[in-house]
């Protein structure tokens, strides 16, 4: 590695560099490959963007330059670290350690003592066949460049050509369709369902024109599967979408059904963990854009640097996030894609994800409650009441902020004239634990903080405004109200029914609301999750809760709305028993796993349990028929 | 008996971790493999002598 005579004697030789290159773009094709195979062989959701094709190359060339340019310094004063031997050993550990990363759970330490030990067998064996090594990477080096050319060229071409096509035929004046999902928010949290704090002063202004639902219930508490829910109207253990198993496509979505009747469709998703297309939400959508394109994420494309990243954040308490895009940015993005759609209808998905933790909103919403200081770590051991106050003024400063976007937002829409002419739903996919039952964050119980979801409906023209829903309703039928309410055929290609049977005929028959969420492995002990599968059922005012271990709690919600008081032991037989046989129609199935879950069984339990959905076999999936242009 | 990723997984790391470990000092392991070995037999071999 060591210059020849004459010459600086710590620089690298032309064929050093080389041999750097070559390393980080081989271990960029090898990234790709392991992506491939876990996303198709494997059928896993990894969360990997096309994107890797270029960025992680890109991003081991900094890793293993940086690396070799340390050497370098190190080996001014220890010349054997400078030796070609170290060098190939040194590339051939990070080569092995940044792969490997990409296996699931398994300890990094465990592998890095992996990669270094292949690194010192295999670097030495390398480095004393120089010619092997300079005729490889000189025959190979230019075609893997082409070939990663050529492949960034075919995932961005879709993004270069941008699709304006309308799949169905017109849909003439049908009003436009806008979906704001405030990612996290719990209904206990804002003011027009009673919190005490000024967090949300526009959304109870605009509940003057729209209709609110005071009980709606999601179907599960984490986003992936209630966002399935909600734009297929599916309740979540009809579908596949797992913590590590992306949405398929055996059901149609509310955005592939819109662009059938004529729609453009646009998403535009915040939430990085489970909205990036890998996932399965963007289907239907002609435009949709789910992560930024920035340094961060150029550079964490490299296994090492995102490993890096997490540990910074660990050790030094931090939340650094790279991924994230404010309310403001996703707005300001839906306005561009607004801009290229033209006259006709339109229907646009925004995800606000401020809500989520770390709980960063700009200033002055960051302090507006409080100067909370949300650490990473109360993620991963018993919160304290100290944690659980810091979290809720956070959150409540996150939520403020997403509220003045969504003012500047309908404001904006109001100015260009076409409030009237759009149906807006507001809602959240999932609440939040702020210290009840001792927990905090998400996906791990099924009490009511994070089922009872904040619903907004401000129909075409103001119709019904000001109307309030007090009967239970489930987010599952949002997709089959959509269609209920901008009148495009006569029978929704949705199960479940549509939410305007609530007004104005407020006796109507109350639902029986479902929620379940599948065991994950690495639970903290205190998570109910960590017991296993948890299903729950709501007849109003009861809920019955059964976890992992066949324990069941019964909340009485009119009187306890964020299910604190288990009155199992007190309840009535007859009561329990009518739970229990509401629950009893659930699905028995362990795991949410694509094996175990096939067309067949989902037919089978759609017709024969619950006489709430359609007997009918689900309507044609129509993925292949509308072009998305995913926006990396 | 259950055997699910939350068993394999820590077992997987330890496998990975002990084999990294060998593959890192291989050639002192191996070293002080054939040292021991070369000890063991002269003991034995002084032993049998004796009897």
């Amino acid at each position: 590695m060591t210059g020849k005579r004459g010459s600086d004697p710590g620089a690298p030789e032309a064929g050093a560099i080389r041999l750097i290159v070559w390393f980080a773009v081989v271990t960029g094709v090898g990234q790709l490959l392991v992506w491939l195979f876990a996303r198709y062989v494997a059928h896993r959701a990894v969360v990997l963007d096309p994107q890797i094709v270029w960025s992680a190359p890109l991003a081991n060339l900094v890793v293993f330059g940086v690396a070799a340019a340390l050497l370098v310094a190190l080996g001014r004063r220890v010349p054997a670290l400078g030796s070609r031997r170290v060098l190939v050993g040194v590339l051939v550990a990070l080569s092995c350690y940044t792969i490997l990363l990409m296996v699931p759970r398994i300890h990094a330490l465990a592998l890095l003592a992996l990669a270094a030990g292949i690194g010192l067998q295999l670097g030495p064996r390398l480095a004393a066949r120089p010619r092997l090594l300079h005729r490889l990477t000189r025959a190979t080096l230019v075609p893997i460049l082409a070939l990663i050319l050529a492949g960034t060229a075919l995932v961005n071409a879709g993004s270069l050509l941008r699709d304006r096509r309308v799949d169905g035929p017109a849909a003439g004046d049908r009003p436009n369709v806008l979906l704001i999902i405030l990612d996290t928010v719990r209904a206990a949290s804002l003011g027009l369902y009673g919190h005490e704090r000024p967090t949300s002063p526009f959304l109870d202004e605009f509940a003057s024109r729209a209709v609110v639902f005071d009980r709606a219930f999601s179907t599960a508490p984490w986003t992936l599967a209630a966002h399935g829910s909600f734009f297929t109207g599916y309740y979540p253990f009809d579908l596949t979408a797992g913590w590590d198993v992306p949405l398929d496509d055996r059901y149609p979505t509310l955005a592939e059904e819109l662009a059938a009747s004529g729609y453009t469709t646009g998403g535009f998703n915040a939430n990085h963990i489970f909205g990036p297309a890998e996932y399965g939400l963007a289907r239907g959508f002609h435009h949709y854009e789910a992560r930024p394109l920035s340094i961060g994420r150029v550079l964490t494309a490299s296994s090492v640097l995102e490993r890096l990243y997490h540990v910074y954040n660990r050790v030094f308490d931090a939340n650094l996030a790279l991924h994230r895009r404010t309310a403001g940015e996703v707005t300001a993005r839906f306005w561009r894609w607004r801009e290229t759609t033209g006259s006709g209808p339109w229907f646009a998905f925004l995800n606000f994800f401020d809500a989520h933790e770390p709980y960063t909103p700009p200033a002055p919403y960051d302090r507006m409650f409080g100067t909370p200081r949300v650490r990473r770590v109360i993620f991963e051991r018993r919160p304290t009441e100290s944690d659980f106050r810091d979290v809720r003024d956070a959150y409540d400063g996150a939520i403020a902020y997403m509220d003045d976007q969504l003012r500047r937002l309908i404001t904006e829409l109001e100015r260009r004239g076409e409030l009237d002419r759009t149906l807006i739903i507001i809602a959240s996919d999932h609440g939040e634990h702020l210290g009840e039952h001792g927990l905090l964050d998400h996906g791990n119980s099924l009490y009511a903080p994070l089922l009872h979801v904040p619903l907004v409906m401000s129909l075409p023209g103001g119709v019904a405004g000001g109307s309030r829903v007090s009967r239970a309703v489930t987010l599952r039928d949002l997709p089959n109200t959509v269609f209920d309410i901008v009148g495009i055929q006569p029978r929704t290609p949705f199960p479940g029914e549509s939410l305007t049977r609530f007004w104005p005929e407020p006796d109507s028959a109350p639902d029986t609301l479902l929620a379940q969420v599948p065991f994950a492995p690495g639970q903290p002990e205190w998570y109910p999750l960590a017991r296993g599968d948890i299903r729950s059922v709501v007849l109003w005012p009861l809920q019955l809760i059964v976890d992992g271990s066949g324990a069941e709690e019964v909340f009485h919600l009119e009187r306890d709305p964020t299910g604190l008081y288990d009155i199992a032991d007190r309840l009535p037989a007859r009561e329990l028993d009518r739970l229990r046989a509401a629950l009893a129609a659930y699905p028995e199935r362990a795991r949410l796993e694509p094996a175990q879950s096939p067309a067949v069984s989902v037919r089978h339990h759609t017709c024969s349990a619950r006489a709430s959905l359609p007997c009918d076999p689900p309507a044609p999936v129509r993925a292949a028929a509308i072009s998305t242009t995913v926006i990396p | 008996m259950y055997i699910g990723p939350e068993v394999i997984m820590p077992l997987a790391s330890a496998l990975a971790a002990v084999t990294g470990v060998l593959l890192m000092f291989w050639r002192r392991l191996v070293g002080f493999a054939r040292v021991t070995a070369q000890a063991v037999g002269r003991t034995f071999t002084r032993l049998f002598a004796s009897r």
